[in-house]
């Protein structure tokens, strides 16, 4: 934490249900989700995102 | 010859600059009543420096004993190696400037030493910091794909016919032995290290130990709360919603007052309907078995979803209660009393709830009724322990508790780095080579 901002920081933390949903597929434990997951997740990620952008910058403030 | 700085002068309002100095002016040092800023600036002449922002406060004694060289020796040559401009924003540099007046040109054979091995240093900071920013990257990389990790690791422990509580338990077990050594290097690392579990802190209200095992009960909710619930749906929706913390903080932050902003809002609405996509395709298409899994009713679904949310709303509990005792429980003894923690509630959650007919499970199908203690089989709380899940066991507890909790904090050395990384090598060849099945 004290060399990667913030920032940086939890928007990569952003990428962990894209990640699983590969690993699960990649260890045979399930298929890929549908597109429509994907959309849901991306705008649930898009939303949690933004959580965290709006955080940051009152953090700065 | 000296500078001569006034501390008293507020330089606050003088604001942060590049100072560009102008390189036909003579060095000299001058006098000045005004701000110490302006005093270098004059006296500097022919040089243009630069204080980044994680230079040491010692970074302006060290310049102004180059300066004093500079011009007593005239060495442009020498000078030109250093960096450019200077930035002076509050009085403490000042007050740190007025102790270079002791600097005497006299001794000009010290101050060039000093300057050397300030140089120096200097670049060895800059490779270390360099070096650390690029470990830093990969021990975060390594994290995520760890932390990523979990879910379909605990899933493929389901489908071998491990309960959810029981897989949590061995892994917390497992995590517990391991990270207990780092703990204890840390304590003994450094007197700084050293926690007072019983000390009432002025801004805790309960002793450290009670948040510590505050914290464990929460990460014990999240863990218990989240493994559980992603019986019932994928992994994907489990990792969706398991991230969906910030949601719960933004809304407790409501709910207790605080502040909210209308982009937190907005990212918490958009949040939702990103969920409510996702879900409504999953519970309506039955997604969990076209994705590989076993059927699942809409009613159980439903239930996954609501304990995952709820491991969510654990983790701000984590989050609030780590902000206050962060500063007094370093990471590894804190891992380990909240890992120790974790393990006696999943133990507890598997011995107590795991029984046949009492928890429906669409994964597990082990054949056991209930799980037992002092046995090595899999329905035991000590089965990571026989030959067939105890790589498995270790391969995870190392992966996950130590590289996802060591990478994001980078807590470790790297030297101790290197040496799990070769440990969990060794392991997985291991258990490629079938030894420990033997």
């Amino acid at each position: 934490m004290q060399y990667i901002p913030p920032l940086v920081f939890s928007s990569l933390g952003l990428l962990d249900p894209a990640l699983v949903a590969v690993l699960s597929w990649a260890g045979g434990i399930e298929h890929l989700p549908s597109v429509f997951s994907w959309i849901g997740g991306m705008v649930v990620m898009g939303g949690v995102g933004l959580i965290s952008y709006a955080e940051h910058k009152r953090s700065q403030t | 010859m000296t500078i001569s700085v006034n501390p008293q002068i507020d330089c606050t309002d003088y604001p942060l600059r590049t100072i560009e100095f102008n390189t036909k002016v003579s060095p000299q040092f001058v006098d000045s009543e005004e701000c110490p800023a302006k005093a270098l600036a004059i006296s500097s002449g022919g040089l243009t420096m630069t204080r980044g922002q994680h230079e040491p406060k010692s970074w302006i004694s060290q310049k102004l004993a180059a300066l004093n060289v500079f011009q007593r020796e005239n060495d442009y040559r020498l000078v030109e190696a250093h960096e450019k401009d200077i930035e002076i924003s509050d009085v403490e540099e000042a007050v740190t400037m007025k102790s270079v007046e002791m600097v005497s040109t006299d001794d000009c054979e010290a101050n060039i030493e000093n300057m050397i091995s300030a140089d120096e240093k200097e670049s060895s900071e800059q490779n270390q910091s360099w070096r650390n920013f690029l470990l830093a990257c990969f021990s975060m990389a390594v994290a995520i794909l760890a932390g990523a990790s979990v879910p379909p690791v605990f899933k493929y422990l389901a489908r071998s016919g491990i309960r959810p509580c029981l897989a949590a338990s061995w892994r917390c077990q497992c995590m517990a032995l391991i990270i207990a050594p780092l703990a204890l290097i840390e304590s003994y690392s450094d007197k700084k290290y050293k926690v007072d579990w019983f000390a009432k802190k002025p801004d805790l209200p309960f002793p450290v130990i009670v948040h510590v095992l505050f914290s464990g009960l929460a990460w014990g909710g999240n863990l218990l709360m989240w493994i559980v619930g992603m019986q019932y749906t994928t992994a994907f929706i489990a990792a969706i919603m398991g991230s969906s913390y910030p949601i719960m903080l933004v809304i407790s932050l409501k709910l207790t007052g605080s502040p909210v902003s209308g982009m937190e809002l907005i990212g918490v609405g958009i949040s939702v309907g990103g969920m409510l996509i996702s879900c409504f395709q999953d519970v309506f298409e039955n997604n969990h078995e076209k994705m590989g899994g076993p059927a699942i009713d809409a009613r159980h679904q439903f239930m996954g979803y609501a304990l995952c949310l709820g491991a969510a709303a654990c983790e701000v509990a984590i989050l609030f209660n780590r902000i206050k005792t962060k500063q007094y429980v370093p990471l590894m003894q804190y891992t380990f009393g909240t890992t120790i923690v974790v393990a006696i509630m999943a133990t507890l959650a598997s011995l107590l709830l795991e029984r046949e007919g009492l928890i429906y499970y669409p994964l597990v199908t082990d054949g056991t009724t209930h799980v037992e203690v002092f046995c090595l089989a899999q329905n035991c709380i000590f089965g990571w322990f026989s030959k067939k899940w105890f790589v498995t066991i270790l391969f995870f507890g190392i992966w996950i508790g130590v590289f996802c909790i060591a990478g994001f904090n980078y807590a470790v050395s790297s030297f101790l780095f290197l040496l799990l990384i070769f440990f969990l090598l060794t392991f997985v060849a291991f258990d490629r080579c079938n030894i420990f099945h033997l």
